[in-house]
């Protein structure tokens, strides 16, 4: 019988095999709620009236939160590690993920709110 | 240093009037344009089975290479193997025999698959292109030569001449624009509010999808990419330079190795 390498994981069965379209559909999730709150959230800057940098610093802390306040959920919802197995890469699809575009929704509620407001 | 410029006094009439139209009209052709383009879709033509079953052989090859671990001994890999060998060696599965001269590339544009495909894609750009094209006309041409709005940043006066461009002011601050830079702002912007309104995520629509509409075979362009029997050839190569190991090859030890106290 040949010998084994110990503490040696075999390579091919490490990884947890995933179905594509409900891995889609969880990435939708976050692009979902990050839709909503970073357009609720540029109308908040807008009617709190920030401008230039402080709106800019305020999508940034904002979108952080949301990011944070969905892990957090995520964790106390499902059992422990599930971040891991539901998503790929966790921090840069819960993080990263199309932030231009979030940004740009952000900017035009922003926009639109502050134009408003101000007489 | 900096002088204090005065505020703008802007007529509160102009966000009743110029602001919220552009908005809500942008919204309204959005969605009227992802309507258009889901009816421009042709409805799935049947395919040839030679095609068909071109391309179910090759996913066959491929499944067996890539689990080609699942297998408990070494004869019943080498028995498929050599019976795909003998099988795809031959151009019994091809859809088309392959051409006598290799270097005889058939013209992609008279082909009348490829003419539909580009017919196809023509078509959905237009579907693309047009509304923002006469959205934009639309707003140069009824909301110009007025200050909008004021933007919550400031820009560089680089952005003066796309930005106020029917403004012949040559000092106002940046960050008072006209209509086009709203309707900018909006065209980047409303992606998400699109994608919120259409609830084009929705999970169950998308898995009854893929359930009712098999996938159909890419059509592909003649003279792109590499013949079939090229492919087949390619994959039996690589077929048979796997080097056999069984997932169960002393699972026994693994299995204790696992569960040592």
């Amino acid at each position: 019988m040949a010998k084994i390498e110990k503490k040696k994981k075999p390579e091919r069965f490490s990884k947890p095999i995933r179905f594509e379209l409900s891995s889609k559909y969880n990435k939708q999730l976050i692009t979902k709620v990050k839709d909503i709150t970073s357009l609720s959230f540029g109308a908040c800057c807008g009617i709190l009236n920030l401008t230039s940098i402080n709106g800019f610093i305020f999508f940034i802390i904002t979108n952080i939160i949301t990011s944070i306040a969905f892990y957090l959920i995520h964790l106390s919802l499902f059992k422990k590690n599930s971040v891991k197995l539901y998503y790929e890469n966790p921090l840069s699809d819960i993080f990263l993920n199309d932030i231009g575009r979030y940004l740009a929704s952000f900017t035009m509620m922003w926009c639109l709110l502050f134009a408003l407001v101000s007489t | 240093m900096a002088l204090e410029v005065p505020e703008l006094l802007l007529d509160p009439a102009l966000k009743l009037w110029v602001l919220l139209p552009i908005s809500v009209v942008m919204v309204l052709v959005g969605i009227l344009r992802t309507y258009i383009t889901m009816l421009l879709q042709p409805s799935p033509k049947l395919q040839s089975y030679k095609l068909v079953r071109e391309q179910q052989h090759l996913n066959k090859l491929r499944t067996f290479k890539k689990n080609n671990h699942v297998f408990n001994y070494k004869t019943e890999f080498t028995n498929r193997l050599n019976y795909y060998n003998t099988e795809y060696s031959t151009t019994k599965y091809l859809k088309e025999l392959p051409p006598s001269d290799p270097n005889d590339v058939p013209n992609p544009l008279t082909d009348p698959n490829s003419s539909d495909f580009i017919m196809q894609m023509v078509k959905s750009n237009a579907a693309n292109y047009v509304p923002q094209t006469v959205i934009m006309w639309w707003v140069n041409f009824f909301f110009k030569g007025y200050v909008l709005m004021k933007l919550p940043f400031n820009l560089t006066s680089n952005f003066k001449s796309m930005l106020q461009s029917s403004i012949n002011t040559p000092n106002l601050d940046a960050s008072y624009v006209s209509s086009i830079s709203w309707y900018f702002v909006n065209l980047l912007g409303l992606k998400s509010v699109y994608s919120l309104i259409l609830n084009d995520g929705d999970a169950v629509n998308m898995i009854m999808q893929s359930q009712q509409q098999q996938q159909p075979v890419m059509p592909q362009l003649a003279g792109a990419g590499p013949t079939a029997d090229k492919l087949f050839k390619g994959e039996l190569e690589g077929a048979l330079l796997i080097q056999f190991k069984s997932s169960l090859e002393n699972v026994e030890d693994r299995f204790l190795q696992r569960f040592e106290v």
